[in-house]
């Protein structure tokens, strides 16, 4: 019941902040190129959807491709750095520094290396990603309580085994929310390399009409961005509340 | 009665972070017969944790020896542990929790699934083997913690504070369930905790570990006949028991001037 009165009242506030955005570009007369009314908006994503469409498949490919990257990778490399100290001693400073470089910074660089195609988006929207996504499965990995590593250990259990049986399944739940923000990162890695180096993908249209002073159209881009996340952030809840049920137990 | 564990001059000593060496037992010496419940009680921190850890074989002492006689090869030769947390893992239901040893031993857990719902069914949990752990109060927790401690059939059960976090009269009700299930198992039990009823309550004989370092210091027979009522708490004899182990565990002020001399 409550649930439906929130959806509700979400709905409410998008329609209000619509129709005073609508009222104010049109009491106050302000150029379409500066703020366009959300009916020129919606017009034009609907003259452009096509063209749209193509493109925001461009971006959502390189930076799903570039997450599930990342995703296989912070795994990985957790599982490895949680079964080894030294590892995670050596290499866990080394990404926490190679993370403070930003990441567009690199885009010409990746560029030079790859060339123009595909292969400099998925990897900025990988190195985006990646970072805010190892940091909370590592450490879930790696705080298993004293205890109970000991219990298991008297109990004659291996590190693979504690690793199997207790390190990765603690960690799914933190894998699973960490998907949700490097989802963001993911698309915001694609579209800084397609503005920086590409004539495809939403950042490119981004950049190309704004340069026209074709505003509608690059608030069509925001908003398509914001909605294909949004869904996509949805689709990974739903998996998440399978996967991890028992972290979800207070909302059973 | 015929020993089943002799530790021998025992000493251990423990690192703080600072890299102070705390001697925390020196010397200890203690026979554990087959079959009985031993109570070992003193205050925290001296010693009874970690004397529990190195026959558990988690810790290594750094003198002495633990020898297991009479001891069978295969499952029964790890002991069973219980620790004052339940530390059951939440994403396992209660009877896949109660198979985790076995898994870790590498047994097939299929064969001991008939055990597992046994043991929850005399711990009072016949019908919970598919909740998960949060379905349960903090007590059925313990008692899922204790039937995982026993599902191997261990020889030996080692008891860390077991039912510490627990209220008063929960507490007792344990009492009664861990004494119907060390009889029913009649596997040799060390019982570690600083309350003293509890120690006394369940075990044929306690020891009391003295001041830092750990010592023996008291060694005392409880004839009180089982199975034991909770009726038993409150008669003289049981009172006298409780008075000797108090005094025996001495005041904190002596302690202090001792291990400072």
């Amino acid at each position: 019941m409550y649930k439906k009165f929130k959806q509700l009242n979400l709905l409410i506030a998008l329609v209000l902040i619509f129709l005073v955005w609508e009222a104010v570009v049109y009491l106050f007369k302000v150029p379409r190129y500066v703020l366009p009314a959300p009916t020129a908006i919606a017009s034009t994503t609907l003259r452009y959807s096509s063209y749209l469409l193509e493109n925001l498949l461009d971006t959502t490919v390189s930076a799903l491709v570039g997450l599930i990257i990342a995703t296989i990778t912070s795994f990985a490399l957790s599982i490895a750095m949680s079964y080894s100290k030294a590892l995670r001693d050596t290499l866990f400073p080394l990404l926490a520094s190679f993370n403070t470089i930003p990441r567009a910074a690199l885009v010409p660089l990746l560029v030079i290396w790859f060339g123009l195609g595909w292969t400099p988006r998925v990897l900025t929207a990988f190195l985006l990603a990646f970072f805010p996504m190892i940091v909370p499965v590592l450490t879930a990995m790696t705080t298993v309580e004293k205890e109970l590593v000991e219990l298991l250990a008297a109990y004659g259990a291996s590190k693979i085994q504690i690793l199997v049986k207790v390190s990765i399944p603690k960690s799914l739940p933190y894998l699973m929310s960490s998907l949700h923000t490097g989802l963001t990162s993911a698309y915001v890695g694609a579209v800084i390399a397609e503005m920086i180096a590409s004539d495809k993908g939403i950042g490119y249209v981004i950049l190309s009409s704004s340069s026209r002073l074709d505003t509608p159209l690059v608030f069509a881009c925001l908003i398509l961005l914001s909605v294909t996340t949004l869904v996509a952030s949805k689709i990974i809840s739903v998996v998440e509340k399978r996967v991890a049920k028992w972290a979800y137990r207070s909302e059973a | 009665m015929s020993v089943a564990l002799r530790l021998r001059n025992i000493s251990a000593t423990y690192r703080t972070e600072d890299g102070k060496e705390i001697k925390v037992l020196e010397n200890l010496s203690l026979n554990i017969f087959k079959g009985e419940v031993l109570g070992i009680v003193g205050r925290s921190g001296y010693g009874k944790t970690t004397l529990l850890k190195i026959v558990a074989g988690i810790l290594k002492p750094t003198k002495g020896s633990v020898e297991f006689l009479n001891g069978e090869n295969g499952v029964g030769r790890r002991a069973g542990i219980m620790f004052q947390s339940p530390l059951l893992l939440p994403w396992r239901t209660v009877l896949e929790n109660v198979l985790l040893p076995i898994e870790i031993i590498g047994e097939d857990p299929r064969d001991y699934v008939d055990r597992a719902l046994e043991l929850l069914k005399i711990v009072g949990l016949e019908g919970f083997e598919d909740k998960y752990p949060w379905e349960l109060s903090s007590g059925m927790q313990q008692r899922v913690a204790l039937c995982r401690a026993l599902i191997h059939k261990p020889q030996l059960l080692l008891l860390d504070e077991p039912f510490g976090a627990l209220d008063a009269i929960t507490r007792e009700e344990m009492w009664l369930l861990l004494q119907t299930v060390v009889v029913r198992e009649g596997c040799t039990t060390i019982l570690v905790t600083h309350d003293i009823r509890e120690a006394l309550f369940l075990s044929d004989r306690v020891v009391v570990i003295g001041c830092r370092p750990g010592r023996v210091v008291d060694e005392i027979k409880i004839d009180i006949p089982r199975p034991r009522q909770l009726d038993a708490l409150f008669t003289s004899t049981f009172n006298n028991y409780v008075h000797r182990i108090r005094n025996a565990i001495g005041d904190n002020l002596k302690c202090t001037r001792n291990s400072n001399s």
